[in-house]
């Protein structure tokens, strides 16, 4: 059986070709349907994410298509040139193309490394090939046991944990101070777009109220229209409620463009005993930064500027290379014990296929062996024994031995004959056959 | 009552403890890569939690042949043990309360080696007259455990925070409990500690006014009696942080620490 998988990544395109290569279910269903059509031996399993389109086909060794035939038709079905497709693409084989997956699925080739959502992706392709039929043995074997290695790799070397943006860093944060959000106000100081996303994750934790206040009154409105919150949920404040609204946070994202601090110690001492000294949360993403660093010291404050948060998150990414390091072995291991997986099922059937045609190539000279033995004497007995056994040697014989003619190229003669006389364990027989020609 | 055998299980407890408190200690340097560990330490503290208890049931059906508890303070602090291993044991199977149990060794520990010298060195029967001193001794040991056990969020409420602070060190997300649920448990643990405590102290203020030879002249400032007022005072103004809001956060974690060192020294002179 042979294993080709035919992809484009991140790494190897630009989005405008990842884009044309990508397969909605639509046309997924009508490219596994074609395929199919094409290949009827052929097993294909397509992984599209934003980030990758990957074609893993599985075939009998001397069907179609080969990888060639295979970039024919995906250029075919996407629209793209060959040429753009063989520019941009990555080809691998069997233990290569195994071992490939198995990345995939354990988030080492991801842009993030380690990111979970690639493992769901990969399995939603999976159930999606199974559902339009395009998948047989060996791919429901390849992705059962690259799903399940993604999953044993996260756990055993915890790659997913750990944050790997700013936003995720200070909602990680939040959630170290603070248990429960149902009660807590934020306070977004500021209506840029980094604010934007960082709110948004905030947002996610369900606070009690959430107020974003800027100098321009309009900007802040329309920064609450765009992140939907209600009314009852919070709004738009002036900067003139500034105290007020420090009083009232309990976690404040501050990412003004502000050239001088607008939190400062002398600001916000006074009002720690107003909050009741109840923990506050900062995160300060503005550059130049918006509250004196002093700020951090006072008590049950927790101030993060954007290089802190930016420290973790690129200590995330040195941790997760290291683990990606420590995981590779487990993957090659894993890949070598599949692939052996594959060729041994494959082994298997063949022999049973082989078992099959010696016994049809039997039974039919049994056949013609019992309708002369009707009219033979005791006499013909060992003469028709004799060529009954001669038939069979050379019908089994044919097949093989043809296959040694002279037009070969060397290198698969050379192939063939190494297996013959590894098969029928004939090195002794030759040795002695060449010493008594030479004798002769 | 100076039973052999239970000297040598509380040894053995003390040592499963010990092994507990070190993989725990190891598994805060490792980092993330911690499942064998955590699987050790966690089977320890089952072990451990499995044997206080037989060894409380032995006490009682073999060494006292009594069922009634709490007959020396080597029993007391057994007690306290064994429902302090089985709460390690709880919170650590739990989700809310991650890490909890590891940092609850070091007081398991601590109980532990402490009821070794109990059952060995220091062995005193308490001279149990009535159904006040009963109450009194139960009071005093749970009020103790709920104490020791607000202390314990409070160690790690500290540690938390100052991996907070310490920028460079910042714990993986979730791996410990939240600030604010280690500051809820340090005020109800602590709430509790108080109330029992208060018992404790009522009910020894009968038995003092029924025996006054018990403490003996001038009782009232005697060592005991001031560090268990003193404590006991602490423990209001813990379970009130909320409402003394200057109190909270790194300095409730503190007073309780302190609060439970009270205790323990109460503890000491009353042997």
């Amino acid at each position: 059986m042979n294993i080709t998988l035919l992809g484009i990544s991140h790494r190897t395109a630009a989005v405008e070709l990842r884009e044309k290569l990508a397969l909605d279910p639509d046309a997924l269903s009508r490219a596994a349907a074609a395929f199919r059509a094409a290949y009827p031996e052929a097993e294909l399993t397509v992984v599209s994410t934003c980030n990758r389109v990957e074609w893993y086909i599985a075939r009998p060794l001397q069907q179609p298509p080969d990888i060639d035939q295979l970039r024919d038709f995906v250029a075919e079905q996407s629209g793209v040139t060959r040429e753009s497709l063989v520019a941009s693409s990555i080809q691998r084989e069997n233990l290569s193309a195994v071992e490939h997956l198995m990345r995939v699925t354990c988030g080492i080739e991801s842009m993030v490394v380690g990111e979970p959502q690639i493992i769901g992706q990969v399995k939603r392709s999976y159930e999606q090939a199974v559902a339009l039929g395009s998948v047989g043995p060996v791919l429901h074997l390849l992705f059962q046991e690259a799903l399940r290695l993604g999953k044993q790799v996260r756990t055993e070397t915890g790659i997913d944990t750990g944050r790997v943006s700013v936003s995720s860093v200070a909602v990680d944060f939040a959630r170290q101070i603070f248990d429960q959000f149902d009660d807590k106000t934020v306070v977004g100081i500021g209506a840029g777009d980094m604010a934007k996303l960082t709110l948004k994750h905030l947002i996610d934790l369900k606070p009690k109220r959430l107020w974003l206040c800027n100098r321009s009154i309009d900007r802040a409105r329309a920064l609450t229209e765009r992140l939907a919150i209600s009314s009852e949920q919070g709004g738009a404040r002036q900067m003139d409620d500034l105290d007020e609204l420090l009083v009232e946070a309990d976690i404040v994202l501050t990412s003004t463009g502000s050239r001088e601090p607008v939190i400062t110690v002398e600001r916000f001492t006074p009002l720690l005993k107003r909050r009741r000294f109840r923990p506050l949360f900062i995160i300060d993403i503005a550059v130049p930064r918006d509250v004196e660093s002093a700020v951090g010291g006072l008590n049950n404050v927790y101030l993060y500027n954007i290089d802190d948060l930016q420290q973790v998150v690129e200590q995330t990414h040195e941790q997760r290379s290291v683990l990606a390091e420590q995981a590779s072995a487990s993957i090659r291991t894993a890949a070598d014990a599949c692939m052996t997986q594959i060729q041994n099922r494959d082994i298997g059937q063949l022999i049973r296929a082989l078992r099959s045609r010696l016994h049809e190539i039997g039974d039919l000279e049994k056949q013609r062996t019992i309708r002369k033995l009707e009219h033979a004497s005791p006499q013909d007995l060992p003469a028709l024994i004799d060529e009954h056994t001669h038939r069979v040697v050379n019908k089994i014989l044919h097949m093989p031995v043809s296959q040694l003619d002279r037009h070969q190229p060397p290198a698969t003669l050379g192939f063939f004959a190494a297996a013959l006389r590894r098969l029928f364990r004939l090195e002794h027989d030759t040795d002695q056959t060449e010493q008594e020609a030479r004798r002769s | 009552m100076n039973d052999l055998p239970t000297t040598i299980v509380l040894a053995a407890m003390t040592l499963l403890s010990l092994a507990a408190w070190i993989i725990m200690i190891a598994r805060l340097g490792r980092g993330d890569g911690d499942r064998p560990l955590r699987k050790s330490q966690y089977s320890l503290v089952g072990l451990l939690t499995l044997t206080a208890i037989a060894l409380v049931i032995y006490r009682m059906a073999f060494v006292y042949q009594s069922w009634q508890p709490l007959r020396a303070h080597v029993d007391g602090l057994l007690l306290m043990a064994a429902l302090l291993s089985m709460a390690v044991l709880f919170l650590q199977t739990g989700r809310r309360m991650p890490e909890f149990s590891g940092f609850a060794l070091p007081v398991l520990t601590l109980v532990l080696a402490w009821a070794i010298c109990a059952s060995r060195f220091t062995l005193e029967l308490f001279a149990i007259g009535d159904v006040w001193k009963v109450f009194h001794l139960a009071s005093v040991y749970l009020g103790t455990l709920s104490v020791a056990i607000a202390s314990v969020a409070g160690t790690m409420f500290l540690y938390v925070q100052r991996r907070l602070r310490h920028k460079g060190d910042l714990p993986r997300p979730g791996r410990f409990a939240s600030l604010e649920s280690l500051e809820r448990v340090i005020t109800r643990a602590a709430a509790l500690g108080f109330a029992l405590l208060t018992l404790g102290l009522a009910s020894g203020l009968i038995i003092e006014w029924h025996k006054p030879e018990a403490l003996g002249p001038g009782w009232w400032y005697s060592p005991k009696v001031l560090l268990a007022t003193f404590a006991w005072l602490v423990f209001l103004l813990l379970m009130n942080v909320r409402h003394a809001t200057r109190f909270r956060g790194a300095r409730a974690a503190w007073l309780s620490i302190f609060g439970l060192v009270l205790l323990l020294a109460t503890m000491g002179f009353a042997l």
